[in-house]
């Protein structure tokens, strides 16, 4: 639909877009356990 | 991995990977040949690209439940022979309605949850991510092959021989399930592989495995969407013949290896690995307007493509590291945390028929 509306560019450009919704929640993810383990063994032996 | 272990793994990583294949195939061409369909018009051409994952999306977990209850060999082949009917519908078919029955029909056969669960049951432990491994570079390697394989059947023998040959790979699959994975060794319930009662609703609910799931739904949606317009860039603004796409296609996905690799590494090194999804974020947008503003000059379109695929790649290789951090308690093991994501890749498969 978007293609047949608003051609190729229509398509690119929503397909920028559906990214930044993607960068918004991705900045959201918490540190993954194992890096906090790496963190606190670094810490320990510190 | 001993012999049963290597045998299965073999098997269930080509029966995994025919099927995708015969997935992919349609991808790189769909656009171009859809069109010469009766009523073909480009919001149905991108309904018949994404009537598959609807159907997927919606069967995938109760075809996962129904292998754990039925045996997974008999879901399996269950799947594979639905698929081939949609391959035979969409191959039959003169019209573009005709082909999104057969590709809706297609979807029904979803069987990635139960080829992952019976890798899961006929692995040890300590073997399975080397299993999990072999059947993720079957997908990439059936997604290389189709983007060659696809524009040159097409080309050769037309959209209808392509789907007979998605319909031959998925019986051929068929095949290889009794020839070559070794029978038994299925596991009744195994709480690590198996759906617990309530387990679903957890994972839903758990905001990490949800901003996972919904990048590579978006990711998805991005790479179906793309699909749809790239062909018609490709032959209408730069002059490439449909038969020769893939000359375009293949170096810039085997050249977006090394912008994966680097990534990963410096994310893995620096422990920053979750915030390099993010950036694999402004990667894609980054692509998407190159893509926008430069798809009528070949190297700055390369340029775009290329980026586009390091971003894709890098998300797909990093979440399995990323997933084993999330509570195993929430997840109830592999099923359920693979299952929301096939579904995910369904929804989004979906969602281009807007585009």
């Amino acid at each position: 639909m978007i293609y047949g509306a608003f051609g190729v560019e229509g398509v690119f450009i929503f397909c920028a877009l559906a990214a930044g919704l993607w960068l918004v929640s991705a900045l959201g993810l918490s540190t993954p356990a194992s890096y906090l383990k790496a963190e606190e063994t670094a810490a320990e032996t510190a | 991995m001993n012999t049963a272990e290597r045998r299965a793994t073999a098997g269930l990583s080509l029966i995994f990977g025919l099927r995708m294949l015969g997935l992919f195939l349609i991808l790189p061409v769909f656009a171009l040949y859809g069109g010469e369909l009766d009523g073909a018009t480009p919001a149905l051409i991108g309904l018949a690209i994404g009537a598959y994952g609807l159907t997927q999306a919606l069967l995938q977990i109760p075809f996962g439940m129904l292998s754990d209850r039925l045996g997974r060999r008999p879901v399996i082949v269950f799947g594979l022979l639905i698929f081939a009917l949609g391959s035979g519908v969409a191959a039959e078919a003169q019209s573009i309605q005709g082909v999104i029955v057969g590709r809706a029909l297609q979807g029904c056969g979803a069987i990635a949850a139960a080829v992952m669960a019976l890798a899961a049951d006929l692995t040890r432990d300590e073997q399975r991510t080397k299993a999990m491994a072999l059947i993720g570079i079957s997908v990439g390697a059936a997604f290389l092959v189709a983007l060659v394989a696809g524009p040159a059947i097409a080309a050769m023998a037309g959209l209808s021989a392509l789907f007979w040959a998605t319909a031959a790979l998925a019986l051929l699959a068929v095949g290889l399930l009794y020839l070559v994975v070794p029978a038994g060794g299925e596991t009744a319930f195994r709480p690590e592989v198996n759906a617990r009662a309530g387990g679903l609703p957890v994972v839903l609910r758990h905001p990490d495995l949800l901003r996972l799931d919904f990048g590579v739904l978006v990711l998805h949606l991005i790479l179906t969407a793309s699909f749809v317009v790239l062909p018609v860039v490709l032959e209408g603004k730069l002059g490439i013949d449909r038969a020769d796409h893939w000359m375009v296609y293949v170096p810039v996905l085997v050249l977006s290896v090394g912008g994966m690799a680097a990534l990963i590494s410096i994310g893995e090194r620096r422990r920053i690995l979750h915030r390099m999804l993010a950036g694999v974020a402004v990667i894609v947008i980054a692509a998407d307007l190159l893509l926008f503003a430069f798809n009528d000059w070949l190297p700055l379109m390369l340029a775009g493509l290329w980026l586009f695929f390091v971003g894709f790649n890098t998300l797909e290789a990093s979440l399995p590291r990323y997933s084993p951090a999330l509570p195993r308690t929430a997840c109830a093991g592999p099923h359920w945390v693979f299952m929301p994501r096939h579904s995910f890749w369904g929804l989004s498969s979906v969602v281009p028929w807007a585009g």
